[in-house]
């Protein structure tokens, strides 16, 4: 075994490391992004399962009051979940009759709400009189609806 | 080219083994969490069909031309206990702030009293009351001022 044969080892030895060891810091990053991914998809999951709310207004007796110069229709949102959750119009999702009402018509406190506590989302729209059916969706899907009449 | 190759395996090994105890770590973790965050749920779900009210009496007494004073009598007959300060009271829809309750807890077979003062109503108005308990039990009732 001559020198170079030895030094052609050396070479070929220091090679296959730099290339074990680039793979190997690849699949790190790859297994940190996949457990972080894990880890949010799980978190997610937990929201989803202990969050719920419903709407508890008396469906015959729906109150109104004034923004603005608008009238808005008020909805009582109570947590009934055992975690709380943004009660905000970013946040939410009001839909009357299937029908999207903006954020710009929705207004809401508090803005967090907490196990047991109620809420309230005033919601600037027009209804005719007769039977409507609300539905509020929170930030995580989780969603709620009652029908009321006017 | 014998050394070499070996070198190359263990160093994949050993970033496998470490690979595959990160993912495992995160993995239980998440699964225990999820677990309870089930339990959560089924009791809450279990609570909540074991969760009865009826309200048995509703006196609403004239305190002034326009006012009234509200007491309001519930029995637990349900198996869970409640907590009063869940409690959500309504009047002809409006959410009722300022509830006196005697009791911080309702337990089962037992009474709970709330007052509401200063509400606005003359003698012989009717007015609709609903009480929605922490977990989302609704009840109501009709009253008259007297």
């Amino acid at each position: 075994m001559g020198f170079g044969e030895c030094a052609a080892h050396i070479i070929l030895f220091i090679a296959v490391v730099i290339v074990a060891s680039s793979l190997s810091v690849m699949m790190a990053t790859t297994v940190q992004k996949i457990s972080m991914g894990i880890e949010q998809q799980g978190s997610n999951v937990q929201k989803l399962l202990v969050t719920s709310f419903e709407i508890i207004n008396d469906p015959e007796n729906i109150p109104t009051k004034t923004v603005g110069t608008n009238t808005a229709y008020v909805f009582y949102v109570k947590n009934t979940g055992t975690d709380s959750f943004p009660l905000e119009n970013s946040t939410i999702t009001v839909m009357i009759d299937g029908t999207l009402i903006s954020q710009a018509n929705v207004t809401t406190s508090p803005p967090v709400l907490s196990p047991g506590q109620t809420g309230e989302v005033d919601v600037v729209t027009t209804l005719s009189s007769g039977d409507h059916t609300i539905r509020i969706v929170l930030y995580n899907g989780v969603s709620a609806s009652m029908e009321f009449s006017i | 080219m014998g050394f070499s190759v070996t070198a190359a395996f263990a160093l994949m090994m050993i970033a496998c083994l470490v690979a595959f105890g990160a993912i495992v770590t995160v993995l239980n973790t998440n699964i225990r969490a999820i677990n309870a965050a089930e339990k959560q749920q089924t009791e809450l779900k279990v609570e909540k069909a074991n969760t009865d009210f009826k309200i048995t009496s509703v006196n609403a007494t004239n305190t002034t031309i326009s006012t009234y004073d509200l007491t309001v009598v519930l029995y637990n007959d349900g198996s869970t206990t409640l907590k009063s300060n869940d409690f959500s009271v309504l009047i002809d829809g409006v959410l009722q702030q300022n509830v006196t309750y005697n009791v911080t807890y309702f337990y089962p077979l037992s009474y709970m009293k709330f007052t509401i003062d200063g509400l606005q109503g003359t003698v012989g108005s009717t007015h609709r009351l609903e009480v929605v308990s922490g977990n989302g039990i609704a009840k109501f009732a009709e009253y008259t001022v007297s």
